[in-house]
């Protein structure tokens, strides 16, 4: 697996410095060829100008007095245009009338000089000889009379500059090629170096089970440096989530072994005692209320940590508030009924919210069961809604002992009971249970309370999605 | 009456099939989904009780092949799992009913009766009685030895309820369930307030209790 995993890591930066190497060879070959082309053109441009002016120059002064005065001028001339020009006139029929020709010059072909088209007037021909050392540039133009003029000249120079050139770029070709592969080696390197640092720290996480390893970002910058963070804070996240999950699966256990511990008792002295029929009676019985409770603690357990990871699902539908009000103090109406104690409402005509149903039921639900538990005898319960910003807010308040002030913000944790109401039935996670499912639904719950005036606690619960 | 139980943990599955010939139902068990198939394929039976978890096939598998063959036995589903999701699947797959576990016994058995009459299609009564007391369905009357009763609705729901089930215990979860539409557990004794006042008004003036309190478990119609 993980040597697998390095391959992949190793093509991809092979690949990478290969790509990289051969883009640098090929842009700076082409670049050569460019070059060498402008210089190739540039300089046969310059040798054909020259040809073109010595044509010029020739022809008038076969203007002046025909050939005959052509040749006059010509030997008159100083020796520098003769040692330099290759010069030849022929007649109609590629007779030769005129012929002048440098020191060193070791012929051209006639042949190839003949097969120029007559016709043409001016026409360019690049002439070399076998051991391509000597190459011509010539010119033909035409006559008056049907001659032409053939004036060439030795373009050597130029070939070897050309050819030069053609060295120096093999010399640096090789250099060029390891620039190539060295640059490409180290820009792979320095690039791919965080996802390098990725897959180790993967690796080690895999190797070592230690959620606790990040991966390291110095000296990264730009897309890489993104990468890194996010992906450190997806294991941030991933940590803090194992970890909740962990506290919450101790708090679990810690809280069944209590239950389950009475629940082992009460059978273990039954056990023992095993000889009165009603004795052992009564010992099932506690046992199969342990175990009802013990069932009532997992689940409410299981919904609030459900709740408070965000992995419960909701089955969101429109939901009437006021319909769900009623149903709910229908439920406890008998309940307050032999307590003495009084549950007014004042609710619109329609309040619609999103929520899942049953679980707005046992919010709802929770409330009226502390507000009913911790209320005395004569006292009032009141029950409002109301439409509010972009939300519903609906409370629940009573006029029972209320919440002393240092308990307050610790009301919400899970299991925290507080002296009051120790004395009472309960789990202790009534509260927890309602805020995780109001804040699943994005909604709000806080409390009032006055110690022996009464508490007041008010859901917010927003209107729509 | 026969009843199918298809369940791999034999502890569960003796209890049940025991509990079932005591109510008077003749029990076939099968340890495993093909002889639980095998079974329901077979045989015929009133009502089926299937575990979701089982060896071999599971059991939504079983119901699923079971009605394909055109087999209508109701088919209560067992399963360790609470989620609306998993009660769907189960119901979709041609489960009539679904239970979670750990359920009381008394429980299963008031849902295979509710099965049983439901496929049975018994023309419905209008009047239901248990014992000295009888009641009328129609003008929601109750009467015990010719004295009438009058109970607020609440009241006559749960009664109905406990009639239905007479002399079978019948567990505050369900009462809940059926008079109240409630599915979950309120913490505070709604329902013992509940039979409190109706004991008040059946029992009260009577020296022969109907009413019963068994601890742990829940409540019994007693006729005797």
């Amino acid at each position: 697996m993980s040597s697998r995993n390095s391959k992949v890591g190793l093509t991809f930066s092979l690949k990478l410095s290969v790509l990289y190497a051969l883009f640098f060879v090929v842009s700076s070959g082409g670049l050569f060829v460019v070059a060498y082309y402008l210089i190739d053109n540039l300089i046969g441009r310059q040798e054909r100008e020259i040809v073109r002016d010595r044509i010029q120059e020739y022809r008038a002064w076969y203007g002046e007095g025909g050939l005959r005065a052509l040749k006059a001028r010509f030997d008159q001339q100083s020796g520098t245009a003769k040692d330099i020009f290759f010069v030849r006139i022929v007649g109609p029929l590629n007779q030769v009338l005129f012929v002048s020709f440098p020191k060193g010059f070791k012929g051209v072909d006639d042949g190839q000089l003949r097969s120029v088209p007559r016709t043409e007037e001016e026409l360019w021909l690049t002439i070399k000889d076998q051991a391509e050392k000597e190459a011509w540039t010539i010119g033909v133009a035409a006559l008056p009379g049907g001659l032409k003029l053939q004036v060439g000249k030795s373009s050597t120079q130029a070939q070897e500059l050309l050819s030069f050139f053609r060295t120096v770029f093999l010399m640096f070709s090789v250099p060029i090629l390891l620039l190539g592969i060295i640059g490409g080696g180290l820009l792979t390197f320095r690039a791919i170096r965080p996802i390098r640092h990725l897959i180790q720290t993967v690796r080690d996480i895999l190797k070592t089970g230690k959620m606790s390893l990040r991966v390291p970002a110095k000296g990264e910058r730009g897309e890489m440096v993104e990468l890194v963070s996010l992906f450190n804070q997806m294991l941030d996240k991933n940590d803090s989530l194992i970890q909740a999950m962990h506290q919450s699966l101790d708090n679990v256990a810690h809280d069944l072994r209590t239950p389950m511990t009475r629940l082992r008792g009460v059978a273990e002295l039954a056990l023992q005692d095993a000889q009165d029929p009603n004795a052992c009676r009564e010992a099932l019985a506690d046992c199969m209320e342990e175990s009802e409770r013990v069932l009532t603690m997992l689940n409410a357990l299981m919904d609030v940590a459900e709740a408070e990871t965000g992995v419960m699902r909701l089955e969101i539908t429109e939901v009437s508030v006021p319909e769900v009000m009623d149903s709910i103090i229908d439920l406890y109406e008998m309940v307050a009924e032999d307590r003495g104690i009084t549950i007014s409402r004042s609710l619109p005509q329609e309040l619609l919210i999103r929520v899942d149903r049953t679980r707005f039921q046992q919010v709802m639900a929770n409330l009226l069961d502390n507000a009913i538990k911790y209320s005395g005898e004569g006292r009032e319960i009141n029950i409002s809604a109301q439409a509010g910003d972009a939300c519903a807010v609906i409370s629940i308040s009573d006029q029972g002992i209320g919440i002393p002030p240092a308990d307050i913000s610790k009301i919400w944790d899970r299991l925290y009971r507080g002296d009051h109401s120790r004395s009472q039935r309960g789990l202790g996670l009534g509260l927890s249970f309602v805020r995780a499912i109001v804040h699943a639904h994005g909604g709000t719950v806080s409390v009032e309370s006055e110690l022996e005036k009464g508490s007041s606690f008010t859901i917010r619960m927003p209107v729509g999605n | 009456m026969r009843i199918l139980v298809v369940e791999d943990d034999i502890k569960i599955a003796s209890f049940i099939s025991k509990g079932l010939k005591e109510a008077g139902f003749a029990v076939d068990v099968a340890h495993d989904g093909v002889d639980g198939l095998h079974l329901g394929l077979t045989e015929p039976y009133d009502a089926a009780v299937v575990d979701i978890m089982l060896p071999g096939l599971d059991g939504l598998s079983l119901i699923e092949r079971m009605r394909t063959k055109q087999i209508a036995t109701p088919v209560i589903i067992l399963s360790a799992k609470r989620s609306v999701d998993d009660r769907v699947k189960g119901l979709q797959a041609g489960g009539d009913d679904y239970l979670t576990k750990p359920f009381s016994f008394s429980e299963l058995l008031a849902r295979i009766h509710a099965l049983i009459r439901r496929s049975t299609r018994t023309s419905e009564p209008s009047t239901l009685s248990a014992g000295e007391l009888t009641i009328d369905l129609l003008s929601r009357q109750a009467r015990r030895n010719d004295s009438d009763i009058s109970l607020p609705a609440r009241e006559f729901a749960l009664l109905e309820y406990l009639v239905r089930n007479k002399n079978r215990i019948v567990s505050k979860t369900t009462i809940l369930e059926h008079v109240y539409d409630y599915s979950f557990d309120p913490q505070t004794n709604v329902v013992d307030v509940l039979v409190c006042r109706l004991r008040n008004k059946i029992d009260r003036d009577f020296d022969h209790k109907m009413i019963h309190t068994v601890r742990g478990m829940g409540y019994v119609l007693k006729e005797q």
